[in-house]
């Protein structure tokens, strides 16, 4: 299931389409959208997508973001590490603190990604991340409002 | 059988290079798409299998816990913590 039919309160406003995600805003909120567009996104591709992110906190002074993960089934632990021990702290330094997830419907994707964020949890225990406000909701909307 | 006269040889002896060059161009595009495409999928078949393996040894890991506290249970040594 992607966002697009979920009916939502605010209005996403896209703003960029890549081969394997999309990135989006909520107009009139601090509050970005990344949502997977295919079942694995390439650690090359997941790197531009969030580096493209990366401009839109600093255009748009985002200090929450959504990742969308429902069309995905598979997770790539190297793609977490750099998004959790590096994009995520510099992310942290230019406000963006908030941290919401969507995940698939899927048990073992689900704990991979349960196991996976334990270990880089134990790996790095000083960073930021840790201190971060991460949480998984169901839908965009309840992730835009809470 | 028309006449070609030379020059006209030649005018389309340059189109069918010109031809040539670009057929071989889309070639190389679409050779190097289908390499992108692979290697992504065989990126993506390795992260299913490392997915699937952490998920497998974090399910044994469980089998044993419960497997030692099972033995703990039986031995008459377990104390809840409730």
């Amino acid at each position: 299931m992607s966002n697009e039919s979920e009916t939502l309160k605010d209005n996403l406003v896209t703003h960029h389409k890549g081969t394997h995600a999309k990135i989006s805003f909520v107009e009139g909120k601090s509050v970005a959208v990344v949502e997977a567009t295919s079942t694995y996104i390439p650690i090359e591709e997941f790197k531009k997508i969030f580096s493209e992110i990366g401009k839109l906190v600093d255009s748009k002074k985002i200090t929450k973001l959504i990742f969308d993960k429902r069309k995905l089934t598979v997770f790539h632990q190297p793609s977490m590490e750099w998004y959790f021990t590096e994009w995520k702290e510099q992310m942290w330094h230019k406000g963006l603190k908030t941290h919401r997830k969507i995940l698939p419907d899927n048990k073992v994707f689900q704990q991979s990604v349960k196991i996976g964020r334990e270990k880089i949890k134990e790996e790095h225990p000083k960073l930021k991340f840790n201190e971060m406000d991460i949480q998984y909701k169901n839908t965009v909307q309840d992730a835009i409002d809470n | 059988m028309p006449k070609i006269s030379i020059e006209e040889l030649k005018i389309e002896l340059e189109k069918s290079k010109k031809e040539i060059v670009l057929l071989n161009s889309k070639y190389e595009v679409q050779v190097g798409e289908l390499k992108k495409e692979v290697s992504y999928l065989k990126e993506q078949l390795m992260a299913q299998q490392d997915m699937l393996k952490m998920a497998v040894d974090y399910a044994d890991k469980l089998g044993k816990e419960l497997k030692n506290l099972k033995k703990r249970i039986d031995s008459g040594n377990f104390q809840s913590i409730h």
